[in-house]
Formats: structure tokens, C-alpha cells, sequence
């Protein structure tokens, strides 16, 4: 009976349920688009900072990531290997030794990371390889060649074939010295990261830096990185007490905050729009509800309770918010499906915002069907919420009264 | 007449309070909202610019051409002494500072990094840019004999570096040659500007000149210019003046923070429009009933001769009114606000890391500027226009005969 006379009402009053119908609708689609944009663009963040070079996980010495000193070096680099060499979570593997030295071209000198890395397990660990720009990609039997970035280069002035002169320390604190022959130049994006790195084949670098079976951290692929933070707490008990497993959440962990504190202030400005689309709809609503005034009194005249009023107006919010959420969702939802599987290019802001991090022209969206969850269910939530007012404020007359307001 | 509009519109709106509280509620809270934003963002932005000006580029910088291609001491200013003198003839110029920085590796006994190292002079810097109040840690000074270095605060603390801990920087001189040079930390500065803190060593303009084996020479000289509007002239008057020097203004170097601005500007702009768009449509709700309902009245109005002029405008006042009370009450609330976030500030300390990424501080500062409460006034007022429209179209259309004896309707 409700659910009739709550139909009849809708469709009677067609004003407050069309503006409501469409606000509600809007707000969800651009609600779920908002958030899924925002989100998509801070996992394009993350997603590039890990993917590139550090890896989803990494396993170093206790106090290596506040202090990554060669205090803090992983000492026997043999036995943590045999160890995820056994641990059928991880997918591939490399250990890498990271230490800055100043490198020298004819003219110019920069102070740079120089990391010794195993060339052929990188493919599946880094983007490395694939950065490739220009000459060649380093390979397990490489010497004296150095593999850097393109600003880098820039900076030292140097080309494929070019010498570069390395001055830095060995782990026992003497000076150790080298000259490197450019092998390959690469360009991931990163611009702090292609301007200050450049990567030796570690066996090589090695016998330079005494740090023959040593290594500063071991960069981890598991073959499920979307749990990661079970995968690394599993892999943590499997390791001797003085090694840590760190996710990229803790190796990346004031990007990750970054993040949050972007996404902090997108909801924190959203929220205003909500609060003006909660005030009209309440509007809308005590407007509605009270030109009914006279035949909400007869109902109750009639023998109806203030709960079954209540009830009535209640499911016909219930149906438009129902309605519109609905139709809102679809929309969104296939709108930020479709722009996950082809993300929006804006052309040049890679460019522009190189020095942020930013790698790519392309913005993909956020499809998760959690989030899209949420999301709906707040729209829906802030519609049953604006009418509560509207409602308790009517049934506070009595039937009398009701049927004379004026 | 509108003495009579004005007082009928008046009672109007409290005849139905209940619904014009609400749409005064409406509008300001949302008002306020946008005009914390507003001052929040807007002061996250001016104050990085603000910081990047006064530890980095002034209004205006000078370098040699070509060096900011090469960053190589090859590019340098020479016969800075010249300079200077040519400097101190324009009188919009406030101050200048020079500066003479080369790239190389810092090393402690136990780790080493990439860093530039940064002649500076202090009493310049501070009259420049109050160098001084970034200090966190330690004193403003290089010591005795100029023997000690100030450093970044990032950079401090990769090293976990403290007052007294000695370190050594390597570079190339001047003539291409290796060499390294230590010192002992005497200060910590944190600037908000990223290249700084994460970067630079700063030591004194003798003892780097010494180092480098380079005399009356800079790669960078900056200019603090008195007034705003002066910038662009006195940029044109020292490009004439030093024809073969790049003279460079701020937002040319860094044009990334122009264009934050003008990306929040637009959002802004954005926001307001959305926000009031729909604040327009519940004004419009209550508008049009409030219309509807006294569709009677108006017509016996109309009837016994009140000019339709006199209906509209008091229908326009009941808007303007609830709009008017509405952005009152909102400026209010949204100058609260303000004024409590630009003097005491947000608190954001424990996003710290994630904030100093991207070079925001960690306690924010709102702005508060006039022109904030006029571009509120401007929206109110396009929304409280929008919203009578559809109503006044309909009170036009109506015959009054027929409406008072319940034809119509």
C-alpha cells in the first residue's frame, strides 16, 4: 500500500522527481568519474615509480632504508639469494649494489648513483632494458661499460662510445677509481632518475667496489603484487631477524602519502558540492512534502500512523534514490571502465611536469568496483539523509493541523 | 514603489521560514567552503612561490647565456664588480645576492651523494631573502675564517648529519681539475624549495672562488625589485643595459608555479560555477513554490492596478534578499575561516614527507584577499538571478481574472 501510494506521489509530482532524479544521477556519474580519474592518476604515479626501478619489494638489511649507508649493506648475498631463491611467492629477483660516486665527462663532473646490477635479471624486475634510447643494453659479461640516463648524458656531455671517469668508495672506504666506456643511454621519464642514475654490470663493479657477494638490497617481483603487504609480512617471517622485506608502500612511502594527502584534498572540495546537492534535494523535498501537507493531515485522519507517513515518504525517496543511483552507476562505471582500458591522453604534460614525476601523456582511469561501491552508496546515503528533516518536521502536526496548513 | 516591493519581499521570505533558512543555509555554508579552499590553495601556492623567490631567483635572475643549458663554471659571470656597480644605478632594485655554484659529490666517511655546492654571502642573502629565518637547526654563520657550511635540510638527513659532523665535496674546478674540499656543518636549512634541500651545500663566496680557482665570478646574480609592477620594467631596462646576459624573471624559471596558479584559478572558477549552478536550482525550488502558491495574491495585485513592474521586483528582492543574507552570513563564516588558517595556520605536519615531496609545507597558510568576497558576491547574485527567471515567466503568462476566481492553476 506505501509502496503505491509512494509511486503515485512520484509520479504526480513530477518537478521534484525529475530534479531529483537528475541531480542524484549527475552527482553519481561525476562522483564515480571524479574518483576514478583521481585514483587512476595517483596509481599512474605509483605504478611508474615502482614499475621503472624500484621494484614492489625489496629485501635489504635492517636500517638500510633511514640509513642506506655501507653500514647497512647486506654482508652475504649468496644466502639471502638461496633463500628467495626458495620461496615460491616471488617471481623473479635481482640483488643490486647502489652507491654515488662523481662521474666525469671531458668537461663536466656530476655527482650520480651508480648501480651495480645483474643485466639479464633486470628485464623482468625494471623497465631498464626497455628505456633503451639509444647504443645497447648491458649483458651479464659486460666490463668497463656504463649504461646511463639521457640527462645524465646531458649534463656530462657524453654520447654512445664516449669515456666517463668514476671517482667514488669502495665499501672499505678507499677511493675507488675507474674509467667506463657508454654502452646505452636510456629515458624513463623520471627526470630526477634519468638525470642522476647510471648502471654497471655488478660483477664488474664488484671487483671495483670490494663488494664481491654483497649487496645493498635485493629488488623482489612477486606473482601476486596486488597483495602485497601478505606477501612481504610472509616473506618477513621467512627471513633471519636482522633482514627486512619492505613493499613499495614503505620504500615509496612519501610519494604513497603524497598521494593521500592529494586525495584528502580532492574530497575534502568535493565535499562542498555535496553539501549544496544535499541542501537542494532537502529542498526539494520539504517543498514537496509540505504542498501535501492538507493530504498528509487527511491520511492521518484517516487512521494513518506518523510511522506509515514517515514510511511513504520515506520509499519515495527510497525509489528515486534507488533509480538513480542505479542508472548513475552504469554510466560511471562503464565511462571509467572504458577510460582504465583506454586512458585520456592530455599531450604535454609529461613534458610539464617532468620534474614531478610525471612519465606519460596518458591518464588512465580507475576502475574498481569497490570504490564505484562506495561511491554510490554515499550519493544514496546523502539522499535518504536530506530527507529526515523534511519528514520529522511534518510529522510533528498533528492531523488537524496538517490539513489546515495553509 | 520599491519601498513597497522591498517591504512586502521583506515579510515575504519569513513567512515561510523553515524554507528560507534553509536556502540561506545553503548558500552559506557552501560559500564558506569555496572561500576556505580558495584561501587555503591559494596561499599553498603563493608561499611556494614566495620561498623559491626569496632562497632562489629574487624577482629577477642573471646568468651568463648558455649556462643554464650547461650548468659549466665555462658559462660563468665574469668581472662581477662591473655587475654590480651597473645594479646599484636602478633604483627599483632592492637588493641582489651572487651566487657561484658547481656541481659535485658530497661524501661523509660512511655514504656519498650528488650535491651542488653554493658560494653564497650571508649578509646578502639575508638582506635578499632572509636566508636566516629558514634555519632549523645551528646558526647562520660559516664560522671563523669561514671554515663551516650550512646544508639542506633533506640532504642533512640522508646523511644523518648534524652540527659539527664534518663532510667532504668533491668537484671539478674552473681549470678541470679534481678536487675536494671539507668542512664542518654549522647549520641546517629548510626553504620548502626541493632543489635546495635535497641538493646544496652552501659555503661562503670566498671560500668557493678559492676552491674552484675562479675570481670575481658567478653563475647566478638575483634581484629583489621593490615593487610588483616594476619587474617587468626593470627587466627590460637590464636586458638593454647587459645585452649579453640572460636576464630571466621568476615565473620564466620556474614556469611550473605559474601554472599551478593558473590551474587553481580555473578550478576555482570551476568550482564556484558548479557550486552555485546548483545553489541556483534550490533557490529556484523555493522561488517558484513561493511563486505558485501565492499565484492568488499576485493576481489580486495585478487586478486592483499594481503595476507588474512592482510584482517582479519584489519577487527579484525575495531572491536578493535570501541571497544577500545568505552571502553575509557565508562571507562571515568563510572569513572565520580564513582568518584562522592564515594566522594560526593547518596543521598538516603528520603528512610531512608526502607534502615536502612536492614542496608544499607542512603548516599551511591560507591567503585572504578582498577580491575573494567579490567573486562570492558575483556568484550569489548570478544564481539568485538565474533562479527567478522560470518564476517570473510563469507569473506573466497568468490572467489574474481568472486565477482569483480558480480557473487557473
Amino acid at each position: 500500500m506505501l509502496f503505491s501510494l509512494a509511486w503515485k506521489n512520484i509520479i504526480k509530482s513530477k518537478g521534484r522527481s525529475i530534479i531529483t532524479l537528475l541531480l542524484s544521477t549527475f552527482t553519481t556519474i561525476f562522483f564515480i568519474i571524479y574518483v576514478a580519474f583521481m585514483d587512476g592518476s595517483h596509481h599512474q604515479f605509483i605504478k611508474s615509480s615502482v614499475e621503472i626501478y624500484t621494484g614492489y619489494a625489496h629485501v635489504n638489511l635492517k636500517g638500510y632504508i633511514d640509513d642506506s649507508s655501507y653500514d647497512n649493506l647486506i654482508e652475504d648475498a649468496h644466502s639471502i639469494e638461496e633463500m628467495i631463491k626458495n620461496d615460491s611467492s616471488i617471481k623473479a629477483y635481482s640483488p643490486r649494489f647502489e652507491t654515488y660516486a662523481l662521474l666525469s665527462g671531458d668537461e663536466k663532473s656530476v655527482g650520480s648513483m651508480v648501480v651495480g646490477i645483474v643485466p639479464s635479471r633486470e628485464a623482468s624486475l625494471s623497465k631498464l632494458p626497455s628505456s633503451l634510447i639509444k647504443g645497447e643494453y648491458l649483458s651479464d659479461k659486460d666490463e668497463n661499460l656504463i649504461y646511463i640516463g639521457s640527462e645524465l648524458a646531458k649534463r656530462l656531455k657524453v654520447d654512445i662510445g664516449s669515456e666517463i671517469a668514476m671517482v667514488g668508495s669502495s665499501i672499505d672506504y678507499s677511493i675507488a677509481a675507474d674509467l667506463f666506456t657508454v654502452k646505452g643511454i636510456f629515458k624513463t621519464g623520471l627526470f630526477e632518475f634519468d638525470s642522476q642514475s647510471a648502471f654497471v654490470n655488478k660483477s664488474y663493479l664488484d671487483t671495483i667496489m670490494l663488494s664481491e657477494n654483497i649487496a645493498s638490497y635485493f629488488t623482489l617481483y612477486f606473482h601476486d603484487n596486488d597483495h602485497i603487504d601478505k606477501m612481504t609480512s610472509d616473506l618477513q617471517n621467512s627471513l633471519p631477524s636482522e633482514y627486512e622485506a619492505a613493499s613499495w608502500k614503505i620504500l615509496l612511502s612519501a610519494l604513497v602519502q603524497a598521494m593521500l594527502v592529494d586525495s584528502i584534498f580532492n574530497y575534502i572540495s568535493i565535499s562542498i558540492f555535496f553539501l549544496v546537492i544535499f541542501f537542494v534535494i532537502m529542498i526539494f523535498s520539504y517543498v514537496n512534502i509540505y504542498t501535501r501537507a492538507r493530504e498528509i493531515g487527511l491520511l492521518r485522519a484517516l487512521g494513518l500512523t506518523s510511522k506509515d507517513i514517515f514510511g511513504m515518504l520515506f520509499v519515495e525517496i527510497l525509489i528515486l534514490a534507488t533509480l538513480s543511483i542505479v542508472i548513475g552507476t552504469l554510466i560511471g562505471a562503464s565511462i571509467a571502465y572504458y577510460y582504465e582500458l583506454n586512458p585520456i591522453v592530455i599531450s604535454g604534460i609529461a613534458e610539464t611536469y617532468k620534474e614531478y614525476g610525471v612519465v606519460s601523456d596518458e591518464i588512465p582511469m580507475h576502475f574498481d568496483l569497490f570504490t564505484i561501491a562506495w561511491n554510490a552508496l554515499t550519493i544514496f546515503m546523502l539522499n535518504l539523509a536530506a530527507i529526515l528533516y523534511p519528514v520529522t518536521k511534518i510529522n510533528k502536526l498533528t492531523a488537524m493541523e496538517a490539513m489546515r496548513y495553509v | 514603489m520599491y519601498k513597497i516591493s522591498r517591504h512586502l519581499a521583506w515579510l515575504s521570505i519569513w513567512r515561510r521560514k523553515t524554507r528560507s533558512v534553509m536556502v540561506i543555509m545553503m548558500i552559506a555554508l557552501s560559500l564558506s567552503g569555496l572561500l576556505g579552499l580558495q584561501g587555503l590553495y591559494d596561499g599553498m601556492i603563493s608561499h611556494m612561490i614566495n620561498t623559491t623567490i626569496r632562497s632562489d631567483t629574487g624577482e629577477i635572475s642573471l646568468y651568463a647565456k648558455e649556462y643554464r643549458l650547461h650548468k659549466s663554471l665555462d658559462y660563468r659571470l665574469s668581472r662581477t664588480v662591473n655587475l654590480e656597480s651597473k645594479l646599484s644605478q636602478i633604483e627599483e632594485i632592492d637588493a641582489y645576492t651572487l651566487r657561484l655554484e658547481q656541481e659535485g659529490l658530497i661524501a661523509t666517511a660512511h655514504k656519498s651523494l650528488g650535491a651542488t655546492l653554493k658560494g653564497i654571502s650571508l649578509e646578502s642573502e639575508q638582506r635578499f631573502g632572509q636566508l636566516d629565518a629558514f634555519i632549523t637547526q645551528g646558526e647562520y654563520s660559516f664560522g671563523k675564517d669561514d671554515k663551516n657550511a650550512l646544508i639542506g635540510s633533506a640532504l642533512a638527513k640522508k646523511f644523518n648529519l648534524e652540527i659539527g659532523s664534518r663532510v667532504i665535496f668533491t668537484a671539478q674546478d674552473a681549470t678541470g681539475e679534481i678536487n675536494s674540499i671539507s668542512f664542518r656543518i654549522s647549520g641546517i636549512l629548510k626553504t620548502g624549495n626541493q632543489s635546495l634541500d635535497e641538493h646544496t651545500v652552501f659555503i661562503s663566496m670566498e671560500k668557493i672562488s678559492q676552491f674552484l680557482t675562479l675570481q670575481q665570478s658567478a653563475t647566478q646574480i638575483a634581484l629583489r625589485v621593490k615593487e610588483t609592477v616594476e619587474i617587468k620594467q626593470v627587466q627590460d631596462e637590464l636586458k638593454k643595459v647587459l645585452p649579453n646576459i640572460d636576464v630571466l624573471r621568476w615565473d620564466e624559471l620556474y614556469p611550473l608555479l605559474i601554472q599551478m596558479q593558473e590551474i587553481m584559478d580555473i578550478f576555482n572558477l570551476a568550482s564556484y560555477a558548479i557550486v552555485f549552478i546548483v545553489a541556483a536550482l534550490g533557490i529556484f525550488g523555493v522561488m517558484l513554490v513561493s511563486v505558485l502558491e501565492r499565484m492568488r495574491e499576485f493576481s489580486i495585485m495585478l487586478a486592483i492596478g499594481t503595476p507588474y513592474s512592482t510584482v517582479r521586483n519584489q519577487i527579484i528582492m525575495e531572491a536578493s534578499f535570501l541571497g544577500i543574507i545568505g552571502f553575509i552570513a557565508g562571507a562571515f563564516l568563510g572569513w572565520l575561516a580564513l582568518l584562522y588558517m592564515s594566522t594560526i595556520g593547518v596543521d598538516m605536519r603528520s603528512f610531512e614527507a608526502g607534502l615536502e615531496l612536492y614542496g608544499y609545507s607542512a603548516v599551511m597558510y591560507a591567503n585572504m584577499h578582498l577580491y575573494y568576497f567579490f567573486q562570492a558576491f558575483f556568484a550569489v547574485f548570478f544564481a539568485t538571478l538565474l533562479s527567478v527567471i522560470w518564476p517570473l515567466r510563469k507569473l506573466k503568462k497568468i490572467k489574474p481574472i481568472q486565477v482569483i476566481q480558480g480557473k487557473m492553476l
